[in-house]
């Protein structure tokens, strides 16, 4: 029985081999028909990357040249600026340079009418003006000579009283100040007579009383006592 | 048995000025106040240590010649009378140029006595400037005997004569 079922297991083992070899055969050829296919497909695939290629190359060519075309175009018209700025400023600075030029002509016109009509209006007035002055002041001259004149008697007899007050009020002053001076003086030697007797006294006190030994003090005590006893104090 | 005026010498003796006087009051004052106290002792003997020896040993002189009263009233009545006659003692208020030792003021008490017939007790004050002499107050009388003022009046003159 068991070999039989080994011989049963063998049998479907020899099968299974044949239809897995027979799969592999099928697969194979399968792939083998499909290759023209794939070969074709590859074909394709390099025929439109080179036509990409020739367009991509055709376009960056067509590119470059419009951006040289504009930049040649741009440098043309920068330049055609420039010039007509250079222009423009140059037609500008004459224009402005004329204009000044006639102004300042015109000014310097005018300036000298109005500084030749002042001239002539200025000395006729100043000559004017000049002979007013020379002649109110031989007018005041005349007054002042005459007020001078007349003041100076009256001045003199003021400056001899003035100068008579001065001098007896001076010597009021002068007499009052010498009595001040003498009272002062006095004073002083008064005062200094106090203190050289005060500094005396203070000397005579502070050496005499040193100079004088105890017994002769005791005898001086006793001598007052006597004194007061005869003074009827005690 | 002495008599007031011993007892008064002897407890008065070397006693002369103002200063001497107040302590010998003071201690009067706390002889009085152990009169009663100390059971049968004497009182100098009480008062040992607490007044000066020599006012302790007066007391004890006075004691051993019987010149003090027997009774404590006595003894009592005795001190305060004592007490106030010291305190009757005029002063004699003096300044003077120097220091007087006991002996000087001894003698001047002495002097005062036999002389003028008077006890007095003196208030010494020292004033060098007074030169010499003394100024003396006393009973509200004052007398200036000092060389110092002599020399004032002398200086003056002389300084009136020169101007």
């Amino acid at each position: 029985m068991a070999e039989k079922v080994v011989l049963i297991a063998l049998l479907f083992n020899a099968l299974t081999v044949l239809l897995v070899l027979y799969l592999v055969y099928r697969g194979t050829k399968a792939l083998g028909d499909f290759e023209p296919y794939i070969q074709d497909v590859e074909r394709m695939r390099g025929s439109i990357a080179r036509r990409g290629n020739q367009i991509l190359e055709k376009t960056i060519t067509v590119a470059q040249e419009i951006i040289r075309n504009a930049v040649t175009t741009s440098q043309k018209n920068i330049r055609a600026s420039e010039n007509l700025q250079v222009e423009m400023e140059r037609t500008v600075k004459e224009g402005l340079e004329q204009n000044q030029s006639e102004t300042k002509q015109i000014i310097q016109s005018a300036t000298e009418d109005i500084v030749s009509a002042y001239q002539k209006q200025f000395s006729a007035l100043t000559k004017d003006i000049e002979e007013a002055g020379l002649a109110a002041h031989r007018e005041l001259l005349d007054a002042t000579k005459q007020k001078i004149n007349d003041l100076s008697s009256s001045i003199q007899n003021e400056i001899a009283q003035i100068r008579e007050a001065a001098q007896t009020q001076v010597n009021q002053e002068l007499s009052v100040s010498q009595e001040k001076i003498k009272a002062y003086e006095t004073q002083k030697i008064k005062e200094l007579d106090e203190r050289v007797y005060q500094v005396l006294s203070q000397v005579a006190k502070k050496t005499l009383g040193r100079a004088i030994d105890l017994s002769t003090h005791e005898e001086l005590v006793l001598e007052a006592l006597e004194r007061a006893k005869k003074e009827k104090l005690l | 048995m002495l008599n007031q005026e011993e007892i008064f010498d002897t407890l008065t003796e070397n006693i002369y000025t103002k200063v001497q006087l107040d302590s010998l009051l003071g201690q009067m004052e706390e002889a009085s106040r152990w009169v009663y106290k100390g059971g049968s002792k004497t009182l100098s003997e009480k008062l040992s240590g607490k007044v000066s020896e020599g006012f302790r040993q007066k007391l004890a002189k006075l004691e051993g010649a019987a010149a003090l009263p027997p009774s404590a009233k006595e003894m009592s009545d005795f001190l305060q009378n004592l007490e106030k006659t010291l305190e009757k003692t005029p002063v004699l208020k003096l300044k003077l140029a120097f220091l007087p030792d006991a002996e000087f003021l001894d003698k001047l008490s002495d002097w005062v006595r036999k002389q003028a017939g008077k006890r007095v007790f003196f208030d010494i004050e020292v004033k060098e400037d007074i030169i010499g002499g003394c100024i003396l107050e006393y009973e509200g009388e004052y007398r200036d005997y000092s060389l110092g003022s002599k020399l004032e009046a002398t200086l003056q003159q002389e300084v009136q004569r020169l101007i």
